[in-house]
């Protein structure tokens, strides 16, 4: 979360992204402005009277990206989501992924960073099946999709690439059961999960982490593993997307050090791309690699890191879309 | 708890008649416990100091506990090895790997049986993991003879 994003918290108002006000009926709740650090929220659109669209539009041009709902009215928010937005399909579908990209990151976000295994699952789930939609039957073109990913790391949209990576991998590799690619989906958005209990310090930390700050980020997917088993409705492969994207080929990987015949084919399909999106986005202390070496790199490290088959597959997806 | 040598002489008889489908690596084959260096283990977080017992590796009596949905396990014994124990839990091999959470009761050769659940587990070779887990309850029950 930003600070904005927090500072806006304290006041009970929940992150929603601009974009998804644009073009057809406002939804029926108040929505709030958030000026800089320190500054308090204002009042942007009263419920039950017409959207400034103009007003909108200089907010876009001016890079406001975030505009805030009340906690207690995202309900009716998410509804005006689903209905207006995302099931509209006049909408071209690569505008779609975009706009579920955007208009589900503060909601996935929110709920990855403080909300409960139960919440996190439910809407994970949902973006889950709508990213499903857009993509599967090729409704979007992969050539468009790759120009439009986001590059700047955040942990959602690092979530939110790791899971349109997973599900067009997954597919290529020939899983076709819609239900599955949606598994797939969510899981990808889910595999970091554990991250949330690792200190902020050593998650944005700029530096090389020391031995220990390395043992404590090793333990994410653990923490994550653990967070969810206890849930009823994930599935085993959710569940080593997110206990085991960490584990490697030739077994030097962690937590367990499995070898590749013992690791679940989800979660090296989730190895894969995870690194792959790792090194393309941008992070403080580097430039994202351009696409051409972090194929070099994933080429070098096949039958090292990763499954060298599922990188070829990848890689051949990549080259085909670049 | 048994009170007599024969009885635990029966005691691990049965525990060692259990199916077992380890493949210990050669580190642990034979008297070693008093000679192995032991390496730390990363997530291990043990609060007591444990006890390692030189001579061949002790046999103990393994079953699954329901505990994770998504993950199926069969409700059979199996016998596995005891690498150490502590008072708040146990590093024991196990042929296949056990997921951090997973409950699994625990048949010693004093004749006693203790409720675990596994905080991690580390690959030595396909049939042969190293679980860490601690003690969440006790009970009395000897492990199924047959």
């Amino acid at each position: 979360m930003t600070a904005t994003t927090e500072g806006a918290c304290e006041y009970g108002l929940f992150p929603i992204a601009t974009k998804t006000l644009c073009d057809g009926s406002p939804p029926d709740v108040e929505i709030f402005l958030k000026g800089g650090k320190g500054a308090r929220p204002t009042l942007f659109h009263k419920r039950g009277t017409p959207l400034d669209q103009p007003a909108l539009e200089r907010l876009l041009d001016n890079g406001v990206r975030t505009l805030y709902v009340s906690s207690a009215e995202i309900d009716q928010y998410n509804d005006y989501l689903l209905a207006e937005v995302m099931a509209n399909e006049d909408r071209p579908p690569l505008e779609r992924f975009e706009l579920l990209r955007d208009a589900s990151q503060s909601v996935v976000l929110n709920a990855m960073v403080s909300g409960h295994a139960e919440s996190v699952l439910q809407v994970t789930g949902e973006f889950a099946e709508r990213l499903v939609d857009v993509i599967w039957d090729r409704q979007v073109v992969l050539m468009d999709l790759f120009g439009v990913m986001a590059h700047d790391y955040t942990t959602f949209t690092h979530a939110s690439n790791v899971s349109t990576y997973c599900l067009i991998l997954a597919e290529a590799l020939g899983i076709r059961s819609a239900q599955q690619l949606v598994s797939i989906a969510q899981g990808g958005l889910l595999h970091d999960l554990g991250k949330r209990h690792v200190p902020k310090k050593i998650l944005n930390k700029k530096s090389q982490l020391s031995e220990t700050e390395w043992r404590e980020m090793q333990k994410h997917p653990t923490l994550g593993f653990q967070e969810l088993c206890g849930q009823d409705d994930v599935d085993l492969g959710q569940l080593m997307m997110v206990y085991q994207h960490h584990e490697r080929w030739d077994g030097k990987g962690y937590p367990v050090g499995i070898p590749a015949e013992e690791t679940h084919l989800w979660a090296r399909i989730c190895a894969v791309v995870d690194a792959f999106d790792a090194l393309t986005t941008d992070r403080p202390y580097r430039r994202g690699y351009v696409a051409e070496n972090a194929i070099n790199y994933l080429d070098m490290q096949a039958g090292k890191s990763f499954d060298p088959e599922i990188v070829r597959c990848w890689i051949a997806i990549l080259k085909e879309n670049s | 708890m048994l009170d007599c040598d024969s009885q635990r002489e029966q005691l691990e008889t049965a525990i060692r008649g259990l199916k077992c489908l380890l493949s210990l690596p050669p580190e642990y084959t034979g008297d070693v416990l008093g000679d192995v260096q032991m390496p730390s283990v990363p997530g291990c977080e043990r609060r007591f100091s444990r006890i390692y017992c030189p001579g061949p590796l002790v046999p103990a009596g393994f079953r699954y506990q329901p505990s994770i949905a998504a993950v199926a396990r069969e409700p059979e014994w199996y016998r596995v090895y005891m690498v150490n124990l502590s008072r708040g839990g146990l590093q024991i091999l196990h042929h296949e790997q056990v997921f951090p959470g997973e409950h699994f009761e625990i048949g010693l050769l004093d004749g006693s049986r203790r409720l675990c659940r596994a905080a991690w587990c580390h690959y030595l070779n396909h049939c042969c993991y190293r679980v860490g887990a601690a003690f969440v309850k006790e009970s009395s029950e000897a492990p199924a003879a047959d």
